[in-house]
């Protein structure tokens, strides 16, 4: 970033096509940061303005005022109110679509009071004509008294002009007030309100009033003085109101003379699919054969990038075994490492369709359907309409699904999205019922075309998806946490969705996933992979041990081989912990070779897998399932003398999965999410409660 | 020598994690708990 | 008195001047302004939410909220 760059704010409502526009200026040139101190993701990207200039932009949020009402919406009043001096842009961007233009105006106003360069886009201009629309530009420019481009951004249009316009007012650096409205409503109140410092608008002053919001720049005095003003609470509210109101009365004026609707010319669209989409019967129909196209085909579309992702790690893993010298540092690389990242990659299939599917829905405008469906029924569980999102994606990843409730404004709303999502069946646990169910149910069908092991795997996502609605009702009737329920949704117009938008959108997110994930996975890895390859003297005298006991059976080097490992296992710090842990998992069915793959999949669930096949003296490379299955199948209780592996226990570990949240990933976005340690910890141990009183009962009652 | 590394990456891993979950993130004020700003 | 919650499918009301208490700030600024026609266009089952046209801005609000609005109804 060199010093002469323009930092430009893009702000508009939402649905207005900013992310189209932010795309088309900097393309990929953007990144997502982070704003310090918040958890809202900053979208920022760079931009040739022209063969001398470069510009910073800034995609913020979408609002439909500058008064926010979720956490979302704060960033852009604090963004403009100059919270972080380095921060504040020099020019300010408006989208507004040009439909609804009036509306849009409003953020308009408001923006041009803070006495900032701006320019004004309107986009969606390819829809005029269809919608008997005309606009006289150059009116509107002088009545609104700022650079205004027409453009449509979808089809690249006017975007040479915008950035012209942006390089132009940059060079004008002139900013006057649109409305100069304050005045009008109390001109006593106001006046001594801009008394107090004249290095702030009125406007600006008047938002930190409100909104209790300070730039850094505001002295002490200066904000006892305004703080003075806050005084009477029911005035400030009044006022505002009355500003709202002569803001519209501008607006209109200024619209009568430039912007002129023939409604006979427009098509309604919107009406005809809304009748079908929303129908009261229909609406709920069509919703749910929508999900279930989905799972459906992220089952289908998946499994082949996976097993290619499978065998591709598994590869790598070989040639770097046999191409690096022998050692610990290999071992870590071909046993931790590697695995690690693997275990990691391979959910990315899943997670980008499932996102894939939920971009496109939300771009054709249909997301907004469904809030408007689901609402009154998701208020029953203490949710809001706008979880639906959230706990769809769940069943993919709950990282960007917990990300994905910052839309949500009600607090106790949003945190019991949070603390249920990770109930809904993710991705990671779909190895560990695939092999539990292979293992204990039969592969037969009933009813002559249900296949049974799929209806066990349904039910058990169904068990995921009610266990979470359960948790929520009961959150929504325990949780004494104040907030205040609002619920305004906008139903925007129907429109194809942008590929390019689309695979920005699936890119952010399985990023986030990643990272987010990642990270925390490998690390855990390393250390576990660790802890399971080190021990004490037991454990150096492993092999010792061995070959003094194997004379009396004949085993080729393979087998002696396999058996060493499963015995460095059982003695290596790991093992001792599954040694240690069993007596309580015992009545749940399981002995400590089970407990050492319980403690290794907090790392990541599927790490359960792996485990396994070096418990039962699998090949470390030979992780077909297949193998894992016929061991696991013959393993012998040593207590009972029959097999380990039966029914109830099968149940009685997919029991436990189901509820334990183990995904140490998911804990770290929950405790940044909610920035305290107190709810992720609740979850932690609520969750692991309901697993081990849940698997414990299903083991006692099916043996 | 690989020992080392090998002690060197699992000493990284752990410090990492730590710093994820045993410290206490910066308290930060502003919007965040029942933010119903309206 | 009529409310946005006391409309029916199709039929089109317009807020009354006496209701500017009651509307949230944030509706206000979504357009839903005295003197501004509202339309309901749909009703999810149980009457929650509501799909409304208010000033143009197509809207989905809850019945408690639509509830607080006082209308005069087209036909009046």
């Amino acid at each position: 970033m060199s010093r002469n760059d323009i930092k430009v704010a893009l702000i508009g409502n939402p649905n207005t096509g900013k992310t189209s526009l932010f795309n088309q200026l900097t393309g990929l040139n953007q990144k997502v940061g982070n704003y310090p101190g918040v958890t809202v993701d900053k979208k920022e990207g760079t931009s040739k303005l022209s063969s001398t200039q470069n510009a910073i932009i800034t995609d913020l949020p979408g609002t439909y005022s500058i008064n926010p009402t979720s956490l979302d919406e704060s960033i852009v009043l604090k963004t403009l109110l100059k919270k972080d001096i380095k921060e504040s842009p020099d020019v300010i961007l408006v989208v507004a679509d040009v439909e609804n233009l009036k509306r849009n105006l409003l953020l308009f106003s408001q923006i041009k009071d803070l006495e900032i360069p701006t320019v004004l886009a309107i986009n969606m201009v390819d829809q005029m004509h269809r919608k008997g629309i005309s606009i006289d530009l150059s009116l509107l420019k002088k009545e609104l008294n700022t650079e205004v481009v027409l453009i449509s951004a979808r089809k690249n249009e006017g975007i040479q002009e915008v950035k012209e316009a942006i390089i132009r007012c940059h060079v004008a650096a002139k900013a006057s007030p649109l409305c100069g409205v304050n005045h009008k409503i109390d001109p006593d109140y106001f006046d001594k309100l801009k008394e107090i410092s004249p290095n702030y608008s009125l406007y600006e002053l008047w938002l930190m009033v409100t909104q209790n919001n300070f730039p850094e720049t505001i002295t002490k005095e200066e904000k006892e003085k305004l703080l003075a003003f806050k005084q009477d609470v029911s005035k400030l509210k009044k006022y505002q109101h009355k500003e709202t109101i002569y803001r519209y009365q501008e607006i209109n004026k200024i619209l009568k003379k430039t912007y002129i609707v023939d409604k006979t010319k427009a098509t309604n669209l919107r009406g005809k699919l809304d009748k079908i989409f929303t129908h009261r019967i229909f609406g709920y129909v069509l919703f749910s054969l929508i999900l279930l196209v989905i799972f459906q085909s992220i089952f289908d579309l998946a499994s082949v990038p996976m097993n290619f992702i499978d065998t591709t790690f598994a590869q790598i893993s070989d040639f770097t075994k046999s191409n690096l010298p022998q050692g610990v540092f290999t071992d870590l690389l071909t046993e931790g490492i590697i695995p690690g990242i693997g275990g990691v990659i391979i959910f990315i299939p899943q997670i980008a369709i499932l996102f894939l599917f939920i971009a496109i829905l939300e771009e054709t405008g249909y997301m907004s359907r469904v809030v408007f469906l689901m609402d009154k029924i998701m208020r029953r569980f203490g949710m809001n309409g706008k979880s639906v999102i959230p706990l769809i994606s769940g069943t993919a990843c709950a990282i960007p699904a917990i990300m994905a409730t910052r839309t949500i404004s009600s607090w106790k709303e949003r945190l019991i999205t949070i603390l249920v999502v990770p109930f809904t069946t993710c991705s990671a646990r779909l190895p560990v019922y695939a092999i539990l169910i292979a293992l204990i149910i039969p592969d037969k069908k009933i009813f002559g075309f249900l296949n049974l092991q799929g209806l066990v795997l349904l039910s058990l996502y169904a068990l995921g998806f009610l266990s979470a609605i359960i948790a929520a009702y009961i959150l929504h009737k325990t949780l004494k946490v104040e907030s205040k329920s609002f619920f305004v949704v906008e139903m925007p117009n129907y429109k194809l969705p942008s590929i390019k938008n689309v695979f920005f959108e699936v890119v952010e997110k399985t990023k986030a996933f990643v990272f987010g994930a990642g990270k925390i996975i490998l690390a855990l890895s390393i250390v576990l992979w660790f802890l399971a390859s080190n021990g004490g003297s037991s454990y150096q005298n492993a092999e010792k041990s061995v070959f003094e006991n194997i004379d009396n059976q004949n085993l080729n080097e393979d087998e002696i081989q396999q058996k060493i490992a499963s015995v460095k296992l059982e003695s290596s710090y790991i093992g001792i912990l599954g040694k240690a842990i069993e007596p309580a998992i015992k009545p749940l069915g399981y002995d400590w070779k089970i407990g050492i793959a319980l403690i290794t999949s907090f790392a990541a669930r599927e790490v359960f897998i792996g485990t396994l096949a070096t418990i039962y003296s699998v090949e470390a490379d030979d992780e077909d399932t297949t193998t894992i299955k016929q061991k696991m199948a013959s393993e012998i209780n040593s207590d009972t003398g029959k097999k380990r592996f039966n029914f109830p226990v099968g149940m009685s570990l997919m029991v436990f999965y189901a509820f334990a949240m183990q995904c140490m990933a998911t804990f770290a976005i929950v405790k940044r999410e909610t920035k305290t340690w107190k709810w992720p910890l609740i979850q932690l141990f609520g969750m692991a409660l309901l697993a081990y009183v849940s698997s414990f009962l299903t083991y006692q009652i099916l043996s | 020598m690989q020992e080392v590394i090998v002690y060197f990456v699992v000493a990284l891993a752990v410090v990492f994690l730590m710093k994820k979950y045993a410290f206490p993130s910066k308290k930060n004020r502003g919007c965040n708990t029942g933010c119903d700003c309206h | 008195m009529s409310t946005i919650a006391s409309l029916h499918i199709g039929e089109i009301g317009y807020i009354s001047e006496e209701s500017l208490e009651s509307i949230p700030l944030k509706l206000l600024e979504m357009g839903c302004l005295p003197g501004a026609e509202v339309e309901l266009i749909q009703l999810a089952p149980l009457q929650d939410p509501l799909y409304i046209c208010v000033n143009g801005s197509h809207l989905a609000i809850r019945k408690e909220t639509a509830a607080k609005i006082q209308i005069l109804k087209a036909n009046n």
